[in-house]
């Protein structure tokens, strides 16, 4: 970033699209999380998003998309990963959903997943 | 009282008053094999249904769980077995613990009868993998990895996820990646650690069984590893284990056994008794509020400038042999409780609590929390759960913290 332009960093009220038009327009050096991981699990029949990361970055966000083959960019509902650990959707529990935990990339100008489940299962239960 | 009207209550009592032909006999009817299933459709349960033999009057039923009795089912969630799809779709939204039931009249009992139950509905959570992963190991991992796992098959090793020191064994053979717990020992508290969480002991190395816990003997317990459910490697049968704060691998069933690790002392079959999201939170300690910090700071100022120096210096001797050497691998903070370093800080007593106090404030010391409860005369101020607590499973990391705060409400008397 060039000295003197005011970029503003984006808050947290924003979306993912929002805050990505700002970090790519220079906003300063980020720093980085690692360790990110996401766990999609299900209660009351809708899906909860849950994370973690060692240091979890400003921009950090978690996703719900409807299948892997999904662009990054494609999610469903999301939520800020400084937000607390667990975000309950309101999107129903659906076989083959992905959560994933997603940064901005400065190099690459853009949000990209950096730990992904693998498809939600569909899981039939039977008696003996 | 037309069909569409009948209720599996109403049905019982005209039964049982005999304004309903009895069915058919319990005798006969334990010779009928009939199947239930519940699975998700649409985010709510779905039931479906077969039998050789349907009798006009059995039905199917949800339960919020197996502990529900037979009458216990949830309201409005049934449906007569005689209808011809076989399958009803319930407007109860899929969570853990549901029992389905398949349900007959029993004329001996004089009351309906479940004869096929479901197991209950497993909490299912999707745990994810880093983007890259699994991979093969690097020549150099390789090396580590058969150095200390001396019958590690190389085509069954895959790097499922990178080295941190952030999440273990156990809390992984769990579900959890964002803390550190340590196995209990001996054996029977081990266990109790597993089975708090909801799962059920079985026979050693069962096909049933989704985790192993593993012991150098009985008396000490060392490792947990769980059966891989990742991405696809092109391998079947494979069992995933975090290898203390080294990476997360595959490996055959029993292909970790060593000196280090020991071998498979314990099978268990998944099962979750815990309020899972509650689990979660307990990760979650407060941060130091300002008066709390300048307590601390206030005490660290007094400690003589002499120890001082010799603390901080021993610290990090210690520090630095830390998952070093045979505690490469380990899972466990106690064995870190040794060495020379170790030693010359527990003689240092009481009087570096406020120096180690100060450390522990760092996430990253959490492993200092041995040396802590070693060293703290008080018994009151270490912080201890019954494996049946659910406070048990907040991880060390959680643990240091809540020691920080609660020392530092003890000076403030």
């Amino acid at each position: 970033m060039s000295k003197g332009v005011p970029i503003h960093l984006p808050n947290t009220s924003a979306s993912p699209e929002a805050a990505a038009l700002i970090l790519a327009a220079g906003a300063p050096a980020l720093l980085a999380s690692s360790n990110q991981s996401a766990t999609l699990s299900c209660a009351s029949g809708v899906f909860i998003l849950s994370w973690s990361a060692s240091d979890i970055g400003a921009y950090d966000w978690v996703g719900l998309y409807r299948s892997i083959n999904d662009a990054d960019d494609a999610q469903l509902t999301y939520q800020w990963a400084t937000r607390g650990s667990s975000y309950t959707t309101s999107e129903v529990v659906q076989t083959g959903y992905q959560a994933r935990y997603v940064v901005w990339r400065a190099g690459l100008g853009k949000y990209v997943s950096v730990a992904r489940t693998d498809p939600f299962p569909f899981i039939r239960v039977c008696s003996q | 009282m037309t069909d569409a009207m009948r209720t599996p209550e109403s049905t019982a009592a005209d039964l049982l008053s005999g304004h309903l032909p009895v069915p058919n006999s319990a005798e006969d009817a334990a010779a009928v094999t009939r199947r239930v299933c519940v699975m998700p459709n649409s985010g709510r349960f779905r039931l479906q249904w077969s039998a050789a033999t349907i009798g006009e009057y059995d039905w199917v039923g949800l339960y919020a769980s197996a502990a529900s009795t037979d009458d216990d089912y949830i309201s409005g969630a049934w449906q007569w077995a005689s209808t011809a799809s076989k399958i009803f779709d319930t407007s109860v939204p899929v969570g853990a613990n549901y029992q389905a039931r398949y349900l007959i009249w029993n004329a001996t009992i004089g009351r309906y009868k479940s004869v096929a139950k479901t197991p209950e509905y497993p909490n299912v959570r999707v745990n994810s993998t880093p983007v890259g992963y699994p991979r093969q190991p690097t020549t150099t991992e390789w090396q580590q990895l058969v150095s200390s796992f001396p019958n590690l098959q190389q085509s069954s090793c895959w790097v499922t996820a990178p080295a941190t020191p952030v999440y273990n064994c156990i809390a992984w053979s769990l579900g959890l990646d964002d803390r550190w717990l340590n196995p209990d020992s001996p054996l029977s508290e081990f266990q109790n650690q597993y089975q708090s969480w909801g799962n059920k002991t079985v026979t050693k190395l069962s096909s049933s069984a989704t985790i192993d816990g593993w012991g150098t003997s009985a008396s000490t317990c060392t490792h947990g590893s769980k059966s891989y459910t990742g991405r696809s490697v092109g391998t079947a049968g494979l069992w995933e284990s975090k290898c203390g704060r080294y990476l997360r691998i595959t490996h055959e069933r029993q292909g970790l056994d060593s000196t280090g690790y020991g071998s498979i002392i314990a099978s268990f079959f998944p099962g979750y008794a815990v309020a899972f999201e509650e689990v979660l939170e307990l990760r979650n300690v407060p941060e130091l509020q300002e008066h709390e910090l300048a307590t601390l700071t206030a005490h660290v100022a007094v400690v003589p400038a002499d120890l001082s120096a010799s603390f901080e210096h021993t610290f990090q001797e210690w520090k630095n042999t830390w998952f070093t050497g045979d505690t490469a691998m380990s899972n466990n903070t106690h064995d870190l409780a040794r060495g020379e370093a170790y030693e010359t800080l527990k003689s240092m007593g009481a009087a570096i609590l406020p120096l180690l106090v100060n450390k522990l404030r760092v996430e990253e010391n959490f492993p200092a929390l041995i040396l802590y409860d070693n060293i703290q005369p008080v018994t009151d101020l270490v912080i201890g759960y019954a494996a049946s607590d659910p406070r048990a499973f907040e991880g060390e990391q959680a643990r240091a913290g809540r020691t920080v705060t609660q020392w530092i409400a003890a000076q403030l008397g």
